[in-house]
C-alpha cells in the first residue's frame, strides 16, 4: 500500500480582483515508503502549495490525500498536529532554527511534545554524529555555517523517526559545495532510515538524485 | 529540556524585545498599585483620625438635648468597672478678648466641652486638669483666634433649659446665651485630644475644654451633664455596659422626682421637663395597677394628670357673654378616691367639673355648656386656637381642691411669678385679657389651682403634644415608701428608651472609616485609562516581539505543536515578562503613591477635604495590585498574540509576516456581522436617548452615559467598516489615496490605535464637559440654591421667627431696613455625620433637617418647572409602620455620601435614634433633583416628623433667605452683627455650592491629569505603531524610494495613513462623549466647554502628530539599498 496518496488534488485561491486563482489542477501522486521524489517547476507553479498539502500545513480545495491509508482531510487540527509530529519531518530553505537554543536543543524541539524525551535524546546524539555535528552540540545557530544549520534542520526533521520527510528548496540558501553535501546527506538519510522523501527544488542535480522527478506545469503534475 | 525550559530560554534570549512590554506592565502596575495604596493611605489616615478623636472612649450615653445626672457616671464606673467621664458638650462660640496686640475675633461652631480629670484620663491625655478659670483649646482654634497660652478667651453657649424651649408654656424670659471668660492654659495638639468629637468626620473641630463644674454653674445646671463617656471596660462589650447601666440608674438621673404632697399621704411623680414622655407615662401608670407592686403598696391606682393653660373658658358658645381668660385646667384619671383628684369614676369625656370661683364667674351651673378655647401647637411651632365644648357635670368647692395648689406643675416664668401680667411663656397672650382684674385676683389667691377638670383622656386629646402626654402622676402612698416607689419606677423603665441609650461610638467610628470614600477605587477609576493604555501597549509590544519570530512559531506548528502548546510556551515568556514588570511596577507604585499623597496634600487638597493623609502601604494590597497587574498583562499579551497563533504555519514560515498577515482588501470574516451590530448599537443608543428625554427618567445621567458608551463601541465598529471600504482595489489615484489604503493593511493594529485614542478622548472630553459654574444658574429656583440668595447657619438656635415683626423685635431687629422684603425659610437641625463630599468617612447617622414642605413647595424651590408640589409633598406622605419619608440633600449625597438608593417605594431606609434613644427609620423617598445643593450632606424630613422625634430641639439653626436684589451685603452685615452672639454665619448660597463643587472640580482635575497621562501613553503607542508599520514595510518603502519617490512623498503617504487613524479616534471619542455628557450640558449652569474641548482636541492631535512625524523621520532614516538587500 502506498504511504502517501494524492488523488485529483486541486487548490485555488479566491481573489477579489481576478475572480479566483487555480494553483493546482487534479494532481495525483502515489508515494511508496522509502521512495524519493523530486518536484521541480518554475516559480509560482504551485510547488510549495503542493508540498504544504502533503505536509498537512494546507488543505486542498478538492481531491483526497491519504497518509498510511488515513484520510488527512477528514482529520481535525489536533490530529493533524499529531500526524505532523510523528509521521512527517520538514526541512525548509531557511531552516528556521531557534536562535535561543543550541544545536542539540533545536534538534529536540519536535520531541518536546512527545513523552519519549530520553529516547529522543539518544537518537538526537546518534543523528548528529551521523551528520558530523557531534562537536557542535552546544553551539547556537548563529555560530554555525549555513550548511551546518541545514544539517541541523535535517536532523530535526528526523528526530521523531518520520515516515515522510518533506524538503522545500533545501539547498536554496547554500553554495554549490554545501548544496552537494546536503544532497548527499538527504539521499543517505533516505536510504538509511527508510523515510520517503519529497524534495521541491530548482536544482536539477539534486532532483536527479531522487527516484522519480515530477514537474509541475500549469498546476498539473507530469513525470 | 522541557517546555518550561524552552520558554525560559526564549524569554532570556529575547529579553530586549520584551523590555518594552515589561515597561508597559511596570507602568500599569505602578499606577494600579499606586491607586490601591492611596486607598490604603486614606483609610489608614481616617482610622488614625478616628482613634485620635476618641482616645479611650468606646461608648457614649445620653443625647445632647437631654440632661442627666452627673452622679450616674460614678455609679456606672463602679458597676461596670470601667473608666467613665461625665461631660457637658455644647455648641458655642469662642472669642479672643481684645487687648493691645489683638483685635477681638470670634469663632462660631465651637465645641465647648465641660470636663473634669476623668475625661482627660479616658481620652488618654492625663495631666491637663483644669482649674475653674482654665481652658484648654485645640491648635486649630488657637490658630483661628491667634491665641497663646496665658491669653484670655471668652465662650458663649446657648442657655440650656430642662424644659424644652419649644414646649407650650415654656418661658422665653432671660438671656438666651451665657458668656464666660477663661484663661488659656493649654493648647492641645490636633493629632490627639484636640481632635475630640463624637461625629464621624475627619475634619478637626474647634474645641474648648473647660472645667465642668464652672460650666454647670454658669449654665445653672448643677450636677447635670448631657453625655457620659465610657471606656471599653473589662468585658468590653455594649451589652455589659447596658446591664451595668440598668442596675445603677435611677429615675432622678433623667430629671424625674417624687414630691410629697403635704398632708395628703400622696406622692407625685414630676419631670423637670414638665411634660413626660409617653414611655415614662406608660411605665408610671401601667406598672402600678395592682395594689402592691414589689415593695410598694398603694391605697389605690395612680392618677395621671395633664395640666394646661387654656385661653378662655366661656359659658355657652365660644366668646359667650361670660368668659374668663387664661386659666389652668386639669385632665386627670377618673378615680373613686377623691384624694388624688376630683374627677370621679364614670365621668364622661364630654363632661367638665368647674370650681366654685369659675361657676360664679360664668354663672354656670350643672348641666350647662361651657366652651374651652386653647392653643394647639403645630409641628412648625405655630399656635392655633381651637375650642371644645363640655357639659358641666358638677361644681367643686374651692376648699375641696385646696390641695391642687400644691399639685400644680411648676412652669418656669409662669407659676413662679406674682402677677398674671408678669407671665412669660412661649404662647401669644392678649395683653388686655391677661390684665383681667378678676383673673389677677384669682391668681393672687389660688395661684395655679385649676378652674376646671376633665377626664385625662379628654385632656390628652386637647393638650398632649410632642413633648409628652402627662404633666404628673399621683400615687396614694405613704411618703416613707418614696425610695421604694422610685426604685419600682426605675425597674419599670428601659433606660435606653428614656434618653440613656448607649451608642458604641468607637465601633461606629471604625465603621465610618472603613466605609469611607473608597479612594483606592476612586483613583483606580480615574487611572483606568492610563492603566488600560499601558496594558494595550504591553500587549502590542509583546505581540510585536512574537511577530518578529513568526517563523519560529511556524516551525513549531510544522513540527506538530498544537497552537495551545505554542501558546503555553509563549505564556512562559509572557509570565516572566509580566512578572518582572509587575514586580518593578509594584515597587514603582510605592513611589507613585508617595507622589499622589504629596499631590493630595499640596495640589488636590479639595479631594480629601483638606484631611491630612499619611502614606501607608499594606503588603497584601501591594501583592494584590501586583497580581492584578500581572494577570491583566498576561491577558493583554494573550489577546494580542492569539491572532498570531491563529495564522497557518505556512504563512508564518514564509518569513514575511508583513505580507502574509495583510487582510485581503475589503475582507473581514465577520465584517457583515460587525457592521450590522454597529448600526444596531447606534440605533439602540439613539433609542435610549429618546426614551430618556421623553420620559424624563430620573437616571437620565446613567442612560446617556450608557448611550455614549454604546456609541463609542459602535463607532469603533463603523471605523472598522470605513477602513475596509477605503481599502478597495482600483482607487489609488493619488499618494493620499495610497496612504488611506495602507491604513487597512494592519486592521487590528490600526483599530487598536483608534480604540485607544477614542476611549481616551471619550473619557477626557466627558470629564471636561462635566465642569460647570455653580453660579451660572444660581438665581433660579430649580438650581442647587433653590433660588435663595443667602444661607445662614447659627451655632445657637434662633427661637424667634425672623419673618414676623414680633420675632424681629425679640431679636432686636425691629426697624432694620435691611430686612425689608426679606423672607426666610427656617430649618430645624439635628446634628449628625456630614454626608457631603467634604466628609471622607461614610456617614453613619447623617444630619437631619426639619423643613416645612409647604414653604418650599410654594416657592417651587429646588424643583424643576412645576414639580415643586410633587417633590415636597413626598415628605408629607404617611408611610406604614411609622417610617418617616426623607429626601437626600442632593444627588451626590444619595450616591456618594450615603451610598443609598432613593425611591418612593423602594428607597433604602436609614435608622436614626430619636432623643429618647428609640430607633426610627427614614426612607429615602427621593432626592433633590440636582447633583449639588445647599442641603448637601443632609437628609430632609418634614417639620412634623422632626419635632415628633426631636421635640427638645427648639428653634431653628439653618435659614434660607429670599432677598431683594442688591440687599445681600446689607443683610449679612446687619444679621451677623446683631446675631453674632448666636453664632449666625450668612453665606451667599452660591458660595456654599462652590465649596461643595471644589471637591468635584478637584476630582475632575485629577482625572484630567491622569487621563492626560494615559493619552500621552496612547500617543507613544501611536508612535510605536507607526515605527513598526514602517519597519515592516522598509523594503516596500525602499522600493518606492528607488523608483523616485522623495522622502517627503513617502512621509506624506505615511502621514495620511496614520492621520486617518488619529481622525477616526478623535471623531468617535468626541461624538460619543457629547452624548454621554448631554444631561450635564443640559443642566442649569453648565455650558459646553467649547474652548476646553477644542484645546484638548488640538492638544491630542498635536501630540499624536508629533509622535507620528518623529517616528516617520526616524524610520525613514537610512539607505534604501540596505533595505532592498535585506528583502
Amino acid at each position: 500500500m502506498p504511504m502517501l496518496v494524492l488523488e485529483n488534488v486541486s487548490k485555488s485561491y479566491r481573489s477579489a480582483a481576478a475572480g479566483g486563482l487555480q494553483v493546482l489542477r487534479d494532481v495525483s501522486l502515489k508515494l511508496e515508503a522509502g521512495q524519493s521524489v523530486a518536484i521541480i517547476g518554475p516559480s509560482g507553479s504551485g510547488k510549495s502549495t503542493l508540498l504544504n498539502i502533503m505536509g498537512t500545513l494546507d488543505r486542498p480545495t478538492a481531491g483526497k490525500v491519504t497518509l498510511d491509508g488515513k484520510d488527512l482531510l477528514a482529520m481535525g487540527d489536533r490530529e493533524l498536529a499529531e500526524v505532523r509530529n510523528s509521521r512527517i519531518g520538514f526541512i525548509f530553505q531557511l531552516h528556521h532554527l531557534l536562535p535561543q537554543l543550541n544545536v542539540l536543543e533545536n534538534v529536540l524541539v519536535p520531541a518536546l511534545v512527545r513523552s519519549d524525551a530520553g529516547v529522543a535524546g539518544r537518537r538526537a546524539l546518534e543523528l548528529l554524529e551521523e551528520v558530523g555535528l557531534t562537536g557542535r552540540l552546544c553551539h547556537r545557530p548563529g555560530e554555525l555555517s549555513g550548511g551546518e544549520q541545514q544539517r541541523v534542520a535535517v536532523v530535526r526533521a528526523l528526530i521523531n523517526n518520520p515516515g515522510l520527510v518533506i524538503a522545500d528548496e533545501p539547498t536554496g540558501s547554500l553554495d554549490r559545495v554545501g548544496a552537494e553535501t546536503l544532497a548527499e546527506l538527504l539521499v543517505r538519510v533516505n536510504r538509511k532510515h527508510g523515510a520517503a522523501l519529497v524534495v521541491v527544488t530548482h536544482s536539477m542535480p539534486l532532483a536527479r538524485r531522487m527516484d522519480v522527478v515530477y514537474e509541475l506545469r500549469d498546476g498539473m503534475l507530469v513525470q | 529540556m522541557t517546555s518550561l525550559h524552552l520558554g525560559i530560554r526564549s524569554a532570556l534570549y529575547y529579553w530586549r524585545a520584551h523590555l518594552a512590554a515589561m515597561a508597559g506592565t511596570a507602568i500599569a502596575g505602578a499606577v494600579l498599585v499606586g491607586a490601591l495604596l492611596v486607598g490604603d493611605s486614606v483609610s489608614y489616615s481616617l482610622e488614625q483620625a478616628a482613634l485620635s478623636r476618641l482616645g479611650g472612649i468606646h461608648y457614649v450615653i445620653g443625647a445632647r438635648d437631654r440632661f442627666i445626672s452627673q452622679d450616674l457616671a460614678d455609679r456606672l464606673a463602679v458597676e461596670a468597672s470601667t473608666q467613665v467621664a461625665p461631660v457637658l458638650l455644647l455648641p458655642g462660640m469662642a472669642m479672643s478678648v481684645e487687648d493691645d496686640d489683638n483685635e477681638p475675633r470670634q469663632a462660631n461652631n465651637v465645641q465647648v466641652a465641660g470636663v473634669d480629670h476623668r475625661f482627660f484620663a479616658l481620652a488618654g491625655d492625663d495631666g491637663r486638669w483644669q482649674g475653674p478659670d482654665d481652658a484648654a483649646i485645640n491648635t486649630k482654634l488657637a490658630a483661628l483666634l491667634r491665641l497663646r497660652v496665658g491669653d484670655r478667651l471668652s465662650i458663649r453657649v446657648g442657655r440650656p433649659s430642662l424644659f424644652p424651649g419649644d414646649a407650650p408654656l415654656s418661658s422665653q424670659a432671660g438671656e438666651d446665651t451665657v458668656r464666660a471668660t477663661f484663661t488659656v492654659v493649654s493648647i492641645v495638639p490636633d493629632n490627639g485630644l484636640g481632635r475630640f468629637g463624637l461625629a464621624a468626620n475627619q475634619a478637626v473641630p474647634l474645641n474648648v475644654f473647660v472645667n465642668l463644674r464652672r460650666l454647670q454653674d454658669e449654665l445653672d445646671l448643677p450636677g447635670r451633664v448631657n453625655h457620659i463617656l465610657a471606656g471599653a471596660g473589662p468585658g468590653g462589650d455594649q451589652a455589659e455596659l447596658k446591664r451595668a447601666l440598668r442596675n445603677v440608674w435611677r429615675i432622678g438621673d433623667i430629671g424625674l422626682s417624687l414630691r410629697e404632697i403635704a398632708g395628703m399621704d400622696a406622692l407625685q411623680l414630676e419631670s423637670d421637663r414638665i411634660f413626660m414622655d409617653p414611655v415614662v407615662s406608660s411605665a408610671a401608670l401601667d406598672s402600678f395597677k395592682s395594689s402592691r407592686t414589689g415593695d410598694v403598696s398603694l391605697a389605690c391606682g395612680p392618677a395621671g394628670t395633664l395640666t394646661y393653660l387654656v385661653n378662655s373658658i366661656s359659658a355657652g358658645s365660644p366668646g359667650g357673654p361670660k368668659s374668663t381668660p387664661y386659666s389652668f385646667m386639669e385632665g386627670i384619671s377618673p378615680a373613686a378616691d377623691r384624694s388624688l383628684g376630683v374627677v370621679p369614676a364614670g365621668m364622661g369625656d364630654d363632661e367638665i367639673i368647674i370650681n366654685r370661683w369659675l361657676a360664679d364667674s360664668l354663672a354656670a351651673g350643672t348641666g350647662q355648656t361651657v366652651t374651652v378655647a386653647y392653643y394647639e401647637l403645630t409641628p412648625a411651632n405655630k399656635f392655633i386656637e381651637v375650642s371644645r365644648r363640655f357639659r358641666v357635670r358638677g361644681i367643686v368647692e374651692m376648699s375641696e381642691i385646696a390641695f391642687e395648689k400644691d399639685y400644680s406643675p411648676r412652669f418656669p416664668g409662669l407659676t413662679d411669678v406674682e402677677r398674671c401680667a408678669e407671665w412669660d411663656i412661649g404662647m401669644p397672650l392678649d395683653k388686655d385679657k391677661i390684665e383681667d382684674k378678676a383673673n389677677e385676683s384669682y391668681w393672687s389667691q389660688y395661684r395655679a389651682t385649676p378652674k376646671a377638670f376633665v377626664t385625662l383622656k379628654a385632656g390628652q386629646e386637647m393638650w398632649a403634644n410632642r413633648f409628652g402626654n402627662l404633666s404628673a402622676v399621683r400615687y396614694k402612698a405613704d411618703p416613707a415608701v418614696r425610695d421604694a416607689l422610685a426604685g419600682e419606677l426605675g425597674r419599670a423603665m428601659d433606660p435606653s428608651a428614656v434618653g440613656l441609650g448607649v451608642a458604641p461610638v468607637r465601633a461606629e467610628a471604625m465603621d465610618a472609616a472603613a466605609g469611607a470614600v473608597d479612594f483606592g477605587g476612586l483613583f483606580l477609576g480615574m487611572s483606568i485609562f492610563l492603566i488600560v493604555a499601558a496594558l494595550m501597549l504591553t500587549g502590542l509590544m509583546f505581540a510585536f516581539g512574537v511577530q518578529q519570530r513568526a517563523a519560529e512559531v511556524g516551525i513549531l506548528l510544522a513540527a506538530g505543536y498544537r497552537p495551545g502548546h505554542v501558546m503555553r510556551l509563549l505564556a512562559v515568556e509572557g509570565c516572566l515578562t509580566a512578572g518582572i514588570g509587575a514586580a518593578v511596577g509594584a515597587v514603582m507604585g510605592m513611589a507613585y503613591t508617595k507622589a499622589l499623597v504629596w499631590g493630595l496634600a499640596h495640589i488636590w487638597q479639595g479631594a480629601v477635604a483638606n484631611a491630612a493623609v499619611q502614606f501607608h502601604s499594606e503588603p497584601l494590597t501591594v501583592l494584590k495590585g501586583g497580581m492584578a497587574c500581572f494577570l491583566c498583562a498576561i491577558a493583554s499579551m494573550g489577546v494580542a498574540v492569539r491572532r498570531q497563533l491563529s495564522r497557518p504555519a505556512r504563512e508564518l514560515l514564509c518569513g514575511d509576516a508583513a505580507c502574509s498577515e495583510v487582510a485581503p482588501a475589503g475582507s473581514g470574516r465577520s465584517g457583515g456581522v460587525i457592521s450590522v451590530l454597529s448600526w444596531l448599537g447606534i440605533a439602540v443608543a439613539l433609542g435610549i436617548v429618546l426614551y430618556a428625554v421623553s420620559s424624563g427618567a430620573q437616571d437620565a445621567v446613567v442612560a446617556f452615559f450608557a448611550a455614549g458608551a454604546l456609541l463609542l463601541v459602535s463607532g469603533l465598529g463603523l471605523a472598522r467598516e470605513l477602513l475596509m471600504k477605503l481599502d478597495v482595489a482600483g482607487r489609488v489615484e493619488s499618494i493620499a489615496a495610497l496612504g488611506v489604503r495602507n491604513a487597512d493593511r494592519r486592521r487590528a493594529r490600526s483599530l487598536t490605535v483608534v480604540a485607544m485614542l477614542a476611549c481616551g478622548c471619550f473619557m477626557v472630553f466627558a470629564v471636561s464637559a462635566m465642569r460647570e459654574d455653580p453660579g451660572a444658574a444660581a438665581g433660579q429656583r430649580a438650581s442647587g440654591t433653590g433660588g435663595f440668595e443667602l444661607v445662614g447657619e447659627s451655632t445657637i438656635p434662633l427661637q424667634a421667627d425672623l419673618n414676623t415683626p414680633a420675632g424681629r423685635k425679640r431679636l432686636k431687629l425691629d426697624g432694620e431696613q435691611a430686612l425689608n422684603g426679606v423672607a426666610v425659610v427656617p430649618v430645624k437641625v439635628r446634628d449628625g455625620d456630614d454626608a457631603s463630599c467634604l466628609n471622607l468617612n461614610r456617614a453613619q447617622s447623617p444630619r437631619l433637617l426639619g423643613i416645612d414642605p409647604g414653604e418650599l413647595a410654594r416657592r417651587n424651590a429646588f424643583a424643576r418647572d412645576g414639580q415643586g408640589t410633587n417633590l415636597w409633598s413626598l415628605l408629607d406622605e404617611r408611610l406604614p409602620d411609622g417610617v418617616v419619608p426623607g429626601l437626600a440633600g442632593d444627588g451626590n449625597t444619595a450616591m456618594w455620601g450615603l451610598k443609598k438608593k432613593v425611591g418612593r417605594h423602594d428607597g433604602d431606609t436609614l435608622v436614626f435614634q430619636n432623643e429618647r434613644g428609640e430607633d426610627f427609620r427614614v426612607r429615602l423617598v427621593g432626592t433633590l433633583p440636582m447633583r449639588l445643593s445647599v442641603f448637601q450632606g443632609s437628609v430632609l424630613i418634614s417639620h412634623r416628623a422632626f419635632t415628633t422625634h426631636y421635640p427638645s430641639i427648639s428653634g431653628h439653626r439653618m435659614f434660607l433667605f429670599d432677598v431683594a436684589p442688591g440687599g445681600s451685603s446689607d443683610l449679612i452685615g446687619v444679621l451677623t452683627g446683631r446675631l453674632g452672639r448666636l453664632g449666625l454665619d450668612l453665606t451667599p448660597a452660591v458660595d456654599r455650592l462652590r465649596e461643595f463643587y471644589t471637591v468635584e472640580a478637584t476630582y475632575m482635575g485629577m482625572f484630567l491629569v491622569l487621563g492626560g497621562l494615559g493619552l500621552l501613553l496612547g500617543s507613544a503607542g501611536m508612535g510605536i505603531v507607526v515605527m513598526r508599520n514602517i519597519q515592516e514595510r522598509r523594503g516596500e518603502l525602499a522600493l518606492l524610494k528607488a523608483v523616485g519617490y522623495s522622502d517627503s512623498r513617502l512621509s506624506g503617504i505615511l502621514l495620511v495613513e496614520h492621520m486617518l487613524l488619529l481622525a477616526l479616534g478623535l471623531s468617535v471619542g468626541l461624538a460619543s462623549s457629547l452624548v454621554a455628557m448631554w444631561p450635564s450640558l443640559a443642566s442649569p449652569g453648565v455650558t459646553l466647554p467649547y474652548w476646553t474641548m477644542l484645546l484638548l482636541s488640538v492638544g491630542i492631535a498635536a501630540t499624536n502628530m508629533l509622535c507620528i512625524i518623529a517616528s516617520i523621520r526616524i524610520a525613514l532614516h537610512g539607505s534604501p539599498v540596505d533595505a532592498l538587500r535585506s528583502e
